[in-house]
């Protein structure tokens, strides 16, 4: 018994991780240019996509499609940016969450129209590792998703607390019209606040779809699940995002073992609900 | 206004009343009719999501969800218990009117993005129960066989509901009804509260308004309206399903209301009556229809946030002073 | 009588103190000027005493009922009314319509009478329409009716903000630095409102304000905050002469300065 317990610790901590990513992409938009990318599950979609095709089309192998996917994802959200989300920079937030809601309706049934609805794989030609210790399994693919998405994350917050891009951003995010009088780019900081997101959400994607699969559709639950964890952990905050992403893994995995498989998806939303009425006044976080 | 536009204005009301009496003769094919009784069922699914969204400045994303409440609700008394429509149609408003006062009690402390990702889950987790609770809903294989509203005498004239003009009548009772309503609510001080909460919640409460009790106000009657509209829908199809109630049709419906123009009263009719007209052009778009909608919410948000009568209610208002300045 | 009384009111933020042990009475009838150097918590107390914000310890009353952790739309039906340092408008809407949401608390027409749109109903409406109409000639901003809030000046939105508030029917009004951004006419222009209101209407004002010419002229008391603690209370030529009073402006060695 416990050591099904301590696998569905493992799994929820990869899981966390992988989540850490996306939100961060997320949690990053909504603090410097203050809109609420609903869209932003797509970006993880098309990223998935983009490594997908790489492997079948270009036979490259995984890291280095995932690498194509961050770097093409990183490319499009940009454009993204530029075109629909620069115009409505300092409107109302509901703005910006009905047309990215919009925009994310487009994208997910465009691929749908596309690629139609199947699930498929990643193949990472890890998956056939496997390696067991203190009784627990764990393959190779996972052991490589979870440096990885380590890797990512440092890497991360390492670029917004030494570089100079980084600091900037950090500004914006603080007083926009400050940062500015500072002389800082602030539309070249837009478009790199973007690209990072949409990176990170790429490699997750290309993680996931290596871990279970790949298909139009899987934007939608994640992108709310995102909205949890930047709740929980604050939006702009790194490291609250960092743990509130790692509990929602291990809630969605230690439910999702023990109470029920069909409802996982809903357990992290419970425990939103659940903090809500227990903690009135609003949970941590907020700018 | 000047003596010499009162009558003009009058005539339009007279001409456009004439009109929309008129349709079933002009427009008998039943095909057409159909089309214009959803119409007036998404014009008020239209106008009550603008009084939360555009009167209150609230985001939710969860109207299907009370949409489908409302539909089940009438279909399941009226066929389990025999019941009227008549009678029904009142109850499942009642009954979707309390879930939704109760949900918006607990939902509605929340703000911005919170309240909308919220409000999807709601919509979300609407679905599934309605896919997933069998003995009740009949899951997956929706509830067929929904009555239509008995006939019933009136000044001694015995009425029936059966035929689409017959609808199409009913409906437009329904939508008039509503659009009478919304205009006084609107006009009142419940209104201006409202309208205080969507453009300054700390100015609202520093002048001695209750927000939380305007916004739980707006939420309680838009989701009773769209429970009313779920209740005309299933005696007007006899059929409903789950898939009809999804978080997509949320988003239809919000487009609908972003098209005409939030905050008016015209304005989520016209883009009600438009958008569900305008896709019947695009039938052979099919899957695409989608794409077109989230596209078209995007250029709307950009370039016509007002939505197209309030655009033009803004061209019309004046900037500056009206005299002189001293 | 007394309008507002705090006693021994404190704010904490985690461990920041805005506001200490701080005790000060608004009598009926006048005009008390809140002064003291930025940061000094002045805005702190309006929030406290407003229902914005909750005190630490202490308390609040309002013509001597408790309202200590109220909610603001509470106090503000009870007659308090406050303004806020930065501009706050309701963007969207005309001149007129702002006003008019300032009624809402005198707005009592049953629903059925809303629905019906009956004799209630009309009535009410009716007196509001000729209240509002001297609302805005009192205020200056009849001219601007039909403009929208957000587009008119930013003197005349200031002056809106004021109209606003006095559409509640206040008791007691507390103006946040009413005259931040105003150019000297229209800062004279303020200055006669604020007068006739107390004179005419009989309201209570608390004032905050940076502008001394302004204040001096027009207070009947003031009382000095710094670093969130009550310095002074008294008439403004006691409080000018006061050595705490310079030193928290001007710092030592301004003793011998006389206030102009």
């Amino acid at each position: 018994m416990t050591t099904i317990f301590f696998q569905q610790i493992l799994n929820g901590v990869i899981q966390g991780c992988i989540y850490a990513l996306i939100a961060l992409g997320l949690s990053l938009v909504f603090g410097i240019l203050e809109i609420a990318n609903f869209a932003h599950g797509e970006f993880y979609m098309i990223g998935a996509f983009m490594a997908l095709f790489s492997i079948t089309f270009l036979g490259v192998p995984f890291f280095i499609a995932m690498i194509i996917a961050m770097i093409g994802m990183a490319f499009v959200a940009t454009v993204i940016e530029r075109v629909v989300f620069r115009p409505i920079v300092g409107k109302p937030l509901i703005n910006s969450m009905l047309l990215s809601f919009g925009l994310s309706t487009a994208l997910a049934n465009l691929a749908l129209y596309f690629f139609k609805a199947d699930p498929r794989k990643i193949t990472s030609g890890l998956a056939s590792y496997r390696f067991s210790f203190l009784g627990l399994y764990i393959t190779g693919e996972r052991i490589a998703i979870l440096v990885l998405s380590v890797f990512l994350v440092l890497l991360l917050a390492w670029f917004i607390q030494y570089t100079r891009t980084g600091k900037a951003m950090r500004a914006v995010a603080q007083d926009r019209t400050a940062a500015q009088l500072a002389g800082i780019n602030i539309r070249r900081i837009y478009s790199v606040t973007f690209a990072i997101s949409g990176a990170l959400a790429a490699a997750a994607g290309t993680m996931v779809g290596a871990m279970f699969f790949v298909n139009p559709e899987m934007g939608f639950t994640v992108v709310l699940k995102s909205f949890v964890i930047v709740t929980l952990g604050g939006f702009g905050k790194i490291k609250g995002v960092i743990f509130a992403a790692i509990l929602i893994g291990l809630v969605e995995s230690l439910g999702g073992g023990f109470i029920s498989y069909a409802y996982k998806d809903a357990y992290p939303f419970l425990l939103l609900i659940l903090l809500f009425i227990l903690k009135p006044e609003g949970l941590a976080g907020g700018k | 206004m000047t003596v010499k536009r009162k009558p003009y204005i009058l005539l339009c009301i007279i001409a456009v009343l004439a009109a929309l009496l008129g349709i079933p003769r002009l427009f008998s094919m039943d095909y057409y009719l159909h089309i214009f009784v959803m119409s007036e069922i998404y014009a008020v699914l239209a106008l009550s999501l603008s009084l939360l969204v555009g009167f209150t400045g609230q985001v939710s994303m969860g109207h299907a969800a009370f949409y489908g409440m409302g539909a089940y609700a009438s279909a399941i008394l009226s066929l389990r218990l025999g019941l009227s429509f008549w009678v029904t149609f009142w109850m499942a408003g009642l009954l979707v009117g309390t879930v939704a006062y109760l949900i918006g009690r607990l939902v509605l402390r929340l703000r911005g993005h919170v309240l909308a990702i919220t409000t999807a889950f709601f919509c979300v987790l609407v679905t599934v129960v309605m896919n997933n609770w069998i003995p009740v809903t009949n899951g997956p294989m929706g509830i067929t066989g929904v009555p239509s509203p008995s006939p019933f005498s009136l000044f001694g004239v015995h009425a029936v509901i059966e035929t689409r003009a017959q609808y199409y009548y009913l409906g437009l009772l329904f939508v008039a009804c509503v659009v009478y309503f919304l205009w006084r609510i609107e006009s009142s001080r419940i209104g201006d509260a409202m309208i205080a909460v969507r453009e300054n919640e700390e100015l609202a409460k520093s002048i001695g308004i209750d927000t939380m009790k305007s916004k739980v106000l707006a939420f309680t009657i838009s989701g009773a309206l769209a429970g009313l509209a779920g209740a005309f829908y299933a005696h007007y199809i006899h059929f409903i399903s789950p898939v009809t109630f999804t978080i997509n049709e949320s988003i239809n419906i919000l487009v609908m209301v972003i098209f005409g123009g939030m905050s008016t009263l015209f304005g989520p009719i016209l883009g009600a009556v438009c958008l569900t007209i305008l896709p019947e052009f695009l039938r052979m778009a099919g899957e695409l229809r989608l794409v077109i909608y989230g596209i078209a919410l995007i250029v709307f948000i950009i370039w016509m946030p007002m939505g197209i009568w309030g655009t033009i209610q803004r061209i019309l208002l004046p900037k500056g002073p009206e005299k002189t300045q001293g | 009588m007394s309008m507002l009384r705090s006693e021994n009111v404190s704010m904490y933020f985690g461990g920041l103190k805005a506001v200490e042990n701080v005790s000060l009475e608004v009598r009926e009838g006048e005009i008390l000027s809140l002064i003291g150097p930025n940061g000094a918590g002045k805005t702190t107390f309006f929030n406290l005493a407003s229902g914005f914000l909750t005190p630490t310890k202490g308390h609040v009353y309002f013509s001597d009922k408790e309202v200590t952790g109220l909610p603001p739309h509470v106090i503000a039906s009870m007659g308090l009314v406050r303004t806020f340092q930065k501009t706050n408008i309701f963007a969207e809407v005309s001149v007129e319509e702002s006003v008019r949401i300032g009624f809402n608390l005198h707005r009592r027409a049953s629903l059925g009478s809303i629905l019906t749109g009956g004799r209630a109903t009309r009535d009410e409406d009716g007196r509001i329409a000729g209240v509002l109409e001297e609302l805005l000639a009192f205020t200056g901003l009849a001219d601007w009716r039909k403009a929208l809030v957000k587009n008119i000046p930013y003197g005349k939105q200031r002056m809106l903000s004021i109209a606003i508030a006095l559409a509640t029917g206040p008791k007691l009004l507390m103006l946040d630095e009413p005259a931040t951004g105003l150019n000297p006419v229209e800062t004279k222009e303020l200055i006669d409102i604020i007068l006739r209101i107390r004179g005419d209407r009989g309201i209570t004002i608390l004032l905050i304000e940076h502008n001394m010419r302004l204040v001096v002229s027009i207070s009947d008391r003031m009382a000095v905050l710094s670093y969130g603690e009550k310095l002074a209370e008294g008439k403004p030529d006691e409080i000018s002469r006061n050595p705490a009073v310079i030193e928290a402006y001007l710092g030592k060695g301004f003793q011998n300065v006389s206030q102009g």
